[in-house]
């Protein structure tokens, strides 16, 4: 085999270079960033509505999705927080020790987050959220 | 990256080539799609259902792949080796790039398996997306059916841990 399907596109004559298919594609990405940055708030409004008993699949599928698309436009507080929730939620059920409290937790800071952006000194609430991680994880086994 | 084709001058008409994504994250489908629209990809199936898009409802014949497999791994990962079974071994094979949150190790090993060309991390960049695309286009190890992996499982082993290695740089 030398190719794919793909491979017949490539390198054609009167092709779109690199350069200009970036541009368009972070353009594109960018023309989006509102329906982004609401379906963001959508998800984590579905949390909060879920309430302190969310199943741990139903947590999981929104702070995944919440995290992903933080991170495709930058927001990085929210991005790292979603991604600790997920690291919790996966802990909590593969130890079977669901704590709905520290989820919880996670979840409302998720909004707080949110409101407040990467610009706002949020050091406590991300330290906060970290310790509740590391309890979630389980005592080190090094 | 020892395999980033930016170095390249690579050019493309993709208005022709069909796309098969498959997401049950309907905005990230959305961007990927405006993203991949960017790069000149005009035809696309989309599927917002692993379960729904494991049955196979047209004839569409994707060129390239995207599969999110979250949040049900299995059906994902079917998906992918269905589509592998269902190419002709004379045929040149589809690209298939799996695009997710969930990047543990495991699903890693198991996507190549499955007939993955590439795993890609969520977020990402369409710089990174490009770069995958191009470098999984020319690079078809994982086109080999599944009984010629097994019959290569060095060489099967050594794409594996490329394509891992590349992932977590």
């Amino acid at each position: 085999m030398t190719g794919s399907r793909l491979t017949r596109f490539i390198d054609l004559p009167d092709g779109m270079d690199m350069q200009t298919a970036l541009a368009n594609a972070r353009a594109n990405a960018e023309a989006y960033r509102e329906s982004a940055l609401s379906q963001i708030d959508t998800d984590i409004a579905a949390l909060l509505a879920a309430g302190e008993m969310v199943a741990p699949e139903t947590a999981s599928r929104l702070a995944e999705s919440i995290g992903s698309m933080a991170g495709m436009f930058g927001l990085s507080a929210l991005e790292q927080s979603a991604r600790r929730l997920c690291d919790m939620i996966r802990a909590l059920t593969e130890r079977s020790t669901w704590d709905r409290t520290s989820v919880w937790v996670n979840i409302q800071a998720l909004k707080i987050i949110r409101q407040h952006g990467d610009s706002e000194n949020l050091g406590e609430i991300l330290a906060g959220l970290q310790r509740l991680a590391k309890r979630a994880e389980g005592p080190s086994t090094a | 990256m020892g395999d980033d084709v930016n170095d390249q001058q690579h050019s493309f008409r993709f208005q022709d080539a069909g796309v098969l994504i498959v997401d049950e994250n309907a905005g990230f489908m959305d961007l990927t799609t405006q993203i991949l629209m960017g790069f000149g990809f005009r035809k696309f199936e989309r599927r917002a259902s692993l379960s729904d898009a494991e049955a196979p409802r047209t004839r569409f014949d994707p060129d390239l792949i995207i599969v999110d497999p979250f949040p049900d791994i299995e059906a994902g990962l079917r998906i992918i080796d269905e589509l592998r079974r269902r190419q002709a071994a004379s045929a040149l094979p589809s690209v298939v790039i799996v695009l997710t949150g969930h990047t543990p190790r495991p699903l890693i090993d198991k996507a190549r398996r499955a007939g993955a060309d590439y795993i890609v991390a969520k977020p990402f960049s369409a710089n990174v997306l490009l770069n995958r695309i191009l470098w999984s286009a020319s690079t078809v190890f994982s086109s080999a059916p599944s009984s010629a992996v097994v019959g290569d499982e060095r060489t099967y082993r050594a794409s594996i841990d490329g394509a891992t290695a590349a992932l977590l740089q």
